[in-house]
């Protein structure tokens, strides 16, 4: 076994509980409405930390990012579907990239 | 959820339909995959070795800080600090996800499905429509993504990138496409939602704007803490019985 491997096996270990031990631990258990309603948010929470500030960041400049975030929100607003969305976004921000480039 | 015992109680179902649902998040793992292959080879890690930790640890931002940190010729023990510190927010994750799963769901089953969630496999899947997901769903949802994880990174240590700069660049935003999909139709008529997330969204920018706070807090913690307090508030104003009309339970 290599340093990596090893190194690879206890990442996975300080990793991998806390992906695992909450199912196991909460999952049969009858939570307070409280923890639920907390739980219950979490998702959304979790999508506003993800999403900002780094989106504005994301393809390469400021503008082609803010591009692709607007074409994803439109698309999205207008409920078309996840692919749609992804495609548009990339295009939105590539046509800005090239265009500030010139 | 006794309010809403009245409803019928939906789940998402099939393999092959949680495949249908990961595929386009799986799309948005190239980039990053190819390009951890390609530091890993700069690092002088094999192929087999970079390959082996893409499989079993599965979770990007830690393996980049982790090559990067090898680099530096960073002891191991600090490196596992960084990395356990990093994904700390996967408990939040974990323990919001574990009430959607059935409860017969079996241990090894149980077991994969946690063992392979990550940010963005938690956030397509919490966001779906139905009240339970089945661990088969779960576990096509996951197989597309663990796939394409493993397998860019094989590919970006082997050829490098396939795709051209700009392009690489402009996928960047792939990711973000997949996010705002995601929340948009969920929060577009739900205001409660929607408030937790621009809270969120307030303080993980807050965190980045201010210099002693940006040194100090990794991304990891940074979701740990701005998403905790944001469903906290969420949990604390809006404890009042909950509206049928809301996606989640």
């Amino acid at each position: 076994m290599t340093k990596i491997i090893i190194l690879s096996l206890l990442m996975m270990l300080v990793t991998a509980p806390s992906r695992i031990l909450p199912a196991f631990l909460l999952a049969e258990r009858k939570l307070p409405p409280f923890i639920k309603s907390f739980l219950h948010y979490v998702p959304y929470a979790i999508l506003g930390s993800l999403i900002f500030p780094d989106i504005l960041k994301s393809a390469g400049n400021i503008y082609s990012s803010v591009a692709g975030a607007i074409a994803a929100f439109i698309l999205a607003w207008f409920g078309r579907s996840t692919l749609t969305v992804l495609v548009g976004a990339i295009l939105a921000a590539f046509v800005i990239s090239h265009f500030g480039s010139l | 959820m006794t309010e809403r015992l009245k409803l019928e109680t939906t789940i998402a179902k099939g393999f092959l339909r949680g495949i249908k649902i990961g595929t386009p998040l799986a799309i948005t793992y190239i980039p990053g995959a190819f390009a951890f292959g390609i530091l890993a080879k700069t690092a002088g890690l094999t192929l087999w070795e970079c390959v082996f930790m893409s499989f079993i640890v599965f979770a990007g931002a830690s393996q980049f800080v982790a090559v990067n940190l090898i680099t530096l010729g960073t002891p191991m023990a600090e490196i596992l600090v960084a990395v356990g510190v990093l994904n700390m927010r996967h408990l939040l994750m974990s323990s919001s996800m574990s009430k959607r799963i059935p409860l017969n769901t079996r241990f090894l089953e149980k077991f994969w499905i946690f063992f392979e969630m990550t940010d963005e496999s938690f956030t397509l899947a919490s966001l779906q429509k139905e009240d339970y997901l089945s661990p088969k769903f779960l576990i096509g949802l996951n197989f597309p993504l663990h796939l394409t994880w493993v397998l860019g990174t094989f590919l970006g240590w082997a050829g490098g990138s396939a795709l051209p700069d700009s392009l690489q660049e402009s996928m960047g935003i792939a990711i973000y496409a997949i996010f705002i999909g995601l929340l948009v139709p969920s929060v577009r008529d739900n205001v409660k939602a929607l408030t937790v997330t621009v809270i969120a969204m307030s303080l993980s920018t807050y965190i980045k704007l201010v210099p002693c706070l940006a040194e100090r807090i990794n991304k990891g913690l940074s979701i740990m803490i701005t998403a905790g307090i944001a469903a906290l508030f969420g949990a604390i104003v809006f404890s009042k019985k909950k509206n049928k009309d809301e996606v989640l339970s």
